[in-house]
Formats: C-alpha cells, sequence, structure tokens
C-alpha cells in the first residue's frame, strides 16, 4: 500500500516485509526493530535492552567470587615444624566489605520502585532505613576520624606554647603527634586508599568498607592496617556492627519480607 | 525487596560469623 500523493512512497507492506522510510525491507537496518504488530521497522530504545534479573545480588556472587579467589594467595608459614602455606587472607570480611555497597545502592533502589509502583508504606521504611544507614556511617566516620585520624599536640610542647616559648604554629610543624600511633604511620603510606576511598568516597557505607584496611585483601599491603589501641577499633566495630543489625538489616528484612508477603505476584 | 532480604541475610551471617572472628582476625592482625 502506498503513499496517494506519493506512490513510490511505502505504508504497508506485503508479509514477511516492513515498512522503512517508505521502502519494504526484508530485514531492518542496525539500530531498528521490527515493532508489534509485524509491519515496521522501529529506532531501538531502552526497553529493548531487556530485564536485568538480580543485578546486586550478581554483583555480589561476582565480589564474592574475586574475594574467594583472593584466597588461594597463598604463603609458606613454619607451624609445629612444618612448612605449611596459609591464606593471609579474611575472606568473610573481604566479601562483607565488598557487598556493603551494593546493600545501600539495593536499599535506594528499592525505595526509588516503591514510590513507582505506589507501594508507599515500604517506600517510607526503606527511606528510614536509607537515614539509618547514613547515620551509623557517618557516626562512624566521625568516631573514627577523631579517634585515629587526629593528631594531638603533646602536654610538654602545649606549655611551652602557653608560656610563648614555641610559637603555634613551629609547634604543629615540628612536634605534632598521630592519635594513634602505629595507625598514624601506616595510613601516608597509603594515602590514596586511606584518605581517598574511605572516608569520602564511601560515605554510606564507610563503617562496612572500613573492614577492608584488615581484610588483608590478595595480601596487599593497603589492606594490612595497624592500629596501637586495637581493643578500642575491636570495641567500636562490634558495637557499630550490633546497631547496624538492628537498625538496618534486621529492619530491612521486616520491611522485605512483609512485602513479598502483601505483594500481588499477578 | 527479594535482593535487599538476601543482601541483609547475608550481611547478618557473614557479620555475626565475622563478628564471633573478629578477635581472633584482629589479633591475628597485630601479630602479622
Amino acid at each position: 500500500m502506498c503513499e496517494f500523493k506519493d506512490p513510490t512512497r511505502c505504508l504497508l507492506c506485503k508479509k514477511n516485509l516492513f515498512v522503512f522510510e517508505g521502502k519494504c525491507l526484508a530485514v531492518c537496518p542496525k539500530g531498528y526493530k521490527v515493532n508489534n504488530p509485524p509491519t515496521a521497522c522501529r529506532l531501538l530504545n531502552l526497553q529493548d535492552m531487556g530485564v536485568i534479573y538480580f543485578p546486586f545480588l550478581t554483583m555480589a556472587v561476582i565480589i564474592t567470587l574475586v574475594c574467594i579467589c583472593g584466597m588461594f594467595k597463598k604463603k609458606a608459614v613454619w607451624r609445629q615444624g612444618r612448612r605449611v602455606k596459609v591464606s593471609e587472607q579474611n575472606t568473610v570480611t573481604a566479601i562483607l566489605a565488598g557487598i556493603a555497597p551494593l546493600q545501600f545502592m539495593a536499599v535506594c533502589m528499592q525505595w526509588a520502585l516503591c514510590f513507582v509502583f505506589k507501594l508507599f508504606v515500604a517506600g517510607v521504611n526503606s527511606y528510614f532505613v536509607m537515614i539509618f544507614i547514613l547515620c551509623i556511617n557517618l557516626a562512624f566516620l566521625i568516631t573514627y576520624c577523631c579517634k585515629f585520624h587526629g593528631r594531638y599536640l603533646p602536654k610538654q610542647k602545649m606549655q611551652m606554647v602557653l608560656v610563648k616559648e614555641l610559637e603555634m604554629s613551629e609547634a604543629k610543624k615540628r612536634y605534632m603527634l598521630n592519635n594513634d600511633h602505629e595507625f598514624g604511620t601506616w595510613y601516608p603510606r597509603h594515602d590514596c586508599w586511606s584518605m581517598c576511598c574511605n572516608p569520602f568516597l564511601t560515605l554510606c557505607c564507610s563503617f562496612k568498607c572500613n573492614k577492608m584496611y584488615y581484610s588483608h585483601f590478595y595480601a596487599l599491603d593497603m589492606f594490612k592496617a595497624r592500629w596501637t589501641d586495637v581493643s578500642f577499633y575491636r570495641k567500636m566495630l562490634m558495637w557499630f556492627g550490633i546497631a547496624h543489625f538492628l537498625l538496618v538489616d534486621c529492619y530491612l528484612i521486616g520491611i522485605s519480607v512483609t512485602g513479598m508477603l502483601h505483594q500481588d505476584w499477578n | 525487596m527479594i535482593e535487599t532480604f538476601l543482601l541483609s541475610v547475608i550481611g547478618v551471617v557473614l557479620g555475626t560469623w565475622e563478628l564471633y572472628k573478629l578477635k581472633d582476625e584482629l589479633a591475628y592482625n597485630e601479630k602479622d
């Protein structure tokens, strides 16, 4: 079937032929797809990319596999008079740190989709989870930075500054000490990772990403931090871990289970 | 929701395990 004013311009073609720019083609050109019902060629759009099922879980599986591969990097040590090969990596720790950003992204996605599909109760609850995640991570970041990234002036030098035997700027330049000696000497050697990646880029999951510090991931030096006050660090991780379980993980499990039970799957 | 549920369950299981082992891991870290 052709256009009334221009008989060379096709509007409808025979079976198995498709209209494309006024012509009948057997196959659509690149970047085009047959429409439904199959009469013409149309431009490809985002929906043609198809659905990616469980993107965050897929990423989590990939990260887990990467971490598991790290277990195969071993070092030989002497134990009870025998030479054995052991993996230095704390694999569970590395997996936890790796999937933390995915969990935050999944919550954000859940929050957005709940509003798209008009599941307002679940949406509001997801919003609260996001707030809790941000609060916990921000609190962790502040505590961690104050305790382990901070520096101080020794009492003796401070007194010298007070009696004006020493200039404050000079004292700061020459006599400042790290709050935590071992961490303070370790992190300048891994500046990029410790100062940029951890505190700023991982704001929404800094608590779990901080675990990378002691994960010994692939036995790399940048994942082998040391702390003088390791007991404080351990306690800090424990309390923040418990807070995360209760406020984030358990809450999320509750929302997800309730949401799935009330979901109309048809 | 299935994803957040599974990621949270994984987080709880691995987190509990890690919390249980935390002392050893950091002690190992100290010795290293």
